[in-house]
């Protein structure tokens, strides 16, 4: 059961009326342009959550809303939505919490400033990706790094990697599973300011 | 608190990490079944979280094929992860040639007469293993029939691809017939393509002979094969050419489910894609069919190749149905 209830987004001018959006519609609206603002998420999440080690849970609790709520009609300036979005579930999580503490209560009334911040540019951030990847790629430990290198630049099968590395083909899928999330942080995660090699 | 954990959704940690082995398991497996895409869509509608975690990690791990771009060719990559890449193809092929010693001498399947059809559609891939020991790999919109007797064994390529890894026994020779003519084991892998009257074999370890099906052809003399030999035949022109072993890999591409492409036009590119997908691409203007691409993209991955095409070369893109257009 998710509390939708505080879901509003006077900022932005929505909900307006509208019919519903399509799946592949919604998934590319997505992945263009809430997945470049990810790194900024995290950073406001983290610096107004009580509980840091949830980050990762609320921060996907925003892509859902987000998503839910791009259902009726794909919001015009996205930044503004996911960040009203992050706000208001916020302040529901402290709304259900036993015991409000009073700073947080009073931090709260500053949410609205980091919606202003400067975010990754996603336009750079295309045409940035090859570089991005290249040095998340540089960041992988060492043995999902080489699965990866020889997955995606090499080409190789999972059969012929596990032969190369000596190793099973099921612990092949873990360096690339691992390597598969990793590189999703990195690429999106990582604040844009200071990517590239390390 | 369980009132606070219900309103949560599920774990972010644990849903990533099912995504991450869906998103493997359906673009890294060799295979994928309709029943894995039932399972599939099973997941996917479970809750939203599942598709947002995959939506995420597919975005980046399709844009990781650009990396691609980064393979060195022909020499031996030199970065630090994978040092001394060289030889992979010559472990496999050792490997492979274990596999087909140790079959060797069973052949019970071929001691009676018998003939079975088999068949891939269009973008599957299929691995027939035969009591002998030997194999044979369809390749995408195939179709062939195996049949054993006292003729010994005889393979009937009517369409399409196939790589054969051939238990050689001399007293039961492998014989692959293809239209016009045939291609006999003499120990051997070796990949056989048939395109409408055009033929391809590619040579990749061992001894085979190639000849002409028609008996009474005395005009037409057979041609041993080597390693590294690859020949193109229609039904009135022949031509033997050597490939390097890295060429021969990349047209083996299939094999992993993988298409290898070094400096190849556009238009070949497309009708590549064409042969293993039902969703097909058109170039509608001519001036970019000579464009070049360096590429390892998987077979079934049309959108991988349609983000290139978009981001690299700054071609438009449309839609129409479930067919793409490609333009200036």
């Amino acid at each position: 059961m998710v509390d939708r209830s505080g879901t509003d987004f006077d900022e932005t001018g929505w909900p307006q009326a509208g019919g519903g959006v399509s799946a592949s519609e919604i998934d590319a609206w997505f992945v263009r342009e809430v997945l470049p603002l990810e790194a900024t998420l995290i950073q406001f999440l983290r610096r107004n959550s009580r509980n840091r080690s949830d980050v990762a849970d609320l921060c996907q609790e925003v892509y859902m809303r987000a998503y839910e709520a791009a259902k009726e009609r794909l919001p015009e300036r996205t930044k503004p939505f996911v960040f009203a979005i992050a706000r208001n579930l916020l302040i529901d999580r402290v709304k259900h919490e036993q015991i409000v503490p009073i700073e947080t209560v009073a931090d709260l009334d500053t949410l609205n400033i980091a919606i202003d911040e400067p975010g990754p540019d996603r336009v750079v951030m295309a045409r940035d990706t090859l570089r991005r990847l290249q040095a998340a790629l540089e960041r992988l430990p060492q043995r999902s790094r080489e699965a990866v290198v020889m997955r995606k630049i090499e080409g190789l099968s999972r059969s012929e990697i596990a032969l190369r590395m000596g190793i099973t083909e099921h612990t092949v899928n873990r360096h690339l599973t691992d390597g598969m999330c990793l590189l999703a942080d990195l690429v999106y995660g990582e604040p844009t300011d200071t990517r590239g090699p390390t | 608190m369980s009132a606070d954990a219900a309103q949560r959704g599920p774990d972010a940690e644990a849903v990533r990490a099912q995504a991450a082995s869906w998103l493997l398991r359906r673009r890294d497996y060799d295979v994928w079944t309709e029943e894995d895409q039932r399972a599939f869509d099973i997941w996917l509608e479970a809750s939203l979280a599942h598709r947002i975690a995959y939506l995420r990690l597919e975005a980046v791990w399709q844009d990781a094929d650009r990396l691609t771009v980064l393979r060195p060719r022909s020499k031996g990559w030199v970065g630090p992860a994978v040092r001394g890449f060289g030889p992979v193809l010559a472990r496999l092929t050792a490997l492979l040639v274990i596999a087909v010693a140790i079959g060797a001498g069973a052949y019970f399947y071929f001691a009676q007469t018998a003939e079975r059809t088999y068949a891939t559609a269009i973008g599957e891939r299929k691995i027939v293993k035969l009591a002998d020991g030997s194999r044979i790999e369809l390749n995408t919109d195939t179709l062939l029939r195996i049949s054993s007797g006292a003729k010994g064994r005889r393979v009937s390529l009517v369409k399409g691809e196939a790589f054969f890894t051939i238990a050689h026994d001399a007293a039961v020779p492998f014989v692959v017939d293809a239209g016009h003519y045939r291609v006999v084991d003499l120990g051997t892998q070796f990949s056989v393509k048939r395109d409408g009257g055009k033929l391809n074999v590619d040579l990749v370890e061992g001894r085979a002979r190639f000849e002409s099906s028609e008996r009474g052809n005395a005009k037409q003399r057979s041609i041993i094969l080597v390693p590294g030999d690859t020949v193109v035949a229609t039904a009135d022109s022949l031509s033997l050419k050597r490939k390097s072993t890295d060429s021969m890999a990349d047209s083996l591409g299939w094999r992993r489910g993988m298409l290898v492409f070094h400096h190849t036009p556009l238009a070949e590119v497309v009708a590549e894609f064409n042969r293993y997908n039902t969703q097909k691409i058109a170039i509608a203007d001519p001036s970019i069919a000579d464009r070049t691409i360096t590429a390892t993209l998987p077979t079934n991955d049309i959108e991988a190749f349609v983000r290139i095409a978009k981001n690299f070369f700054g071609l438009h893109v449309t839609h129409h149905g479930n067919d793409v257009t490609i333009s200036q």
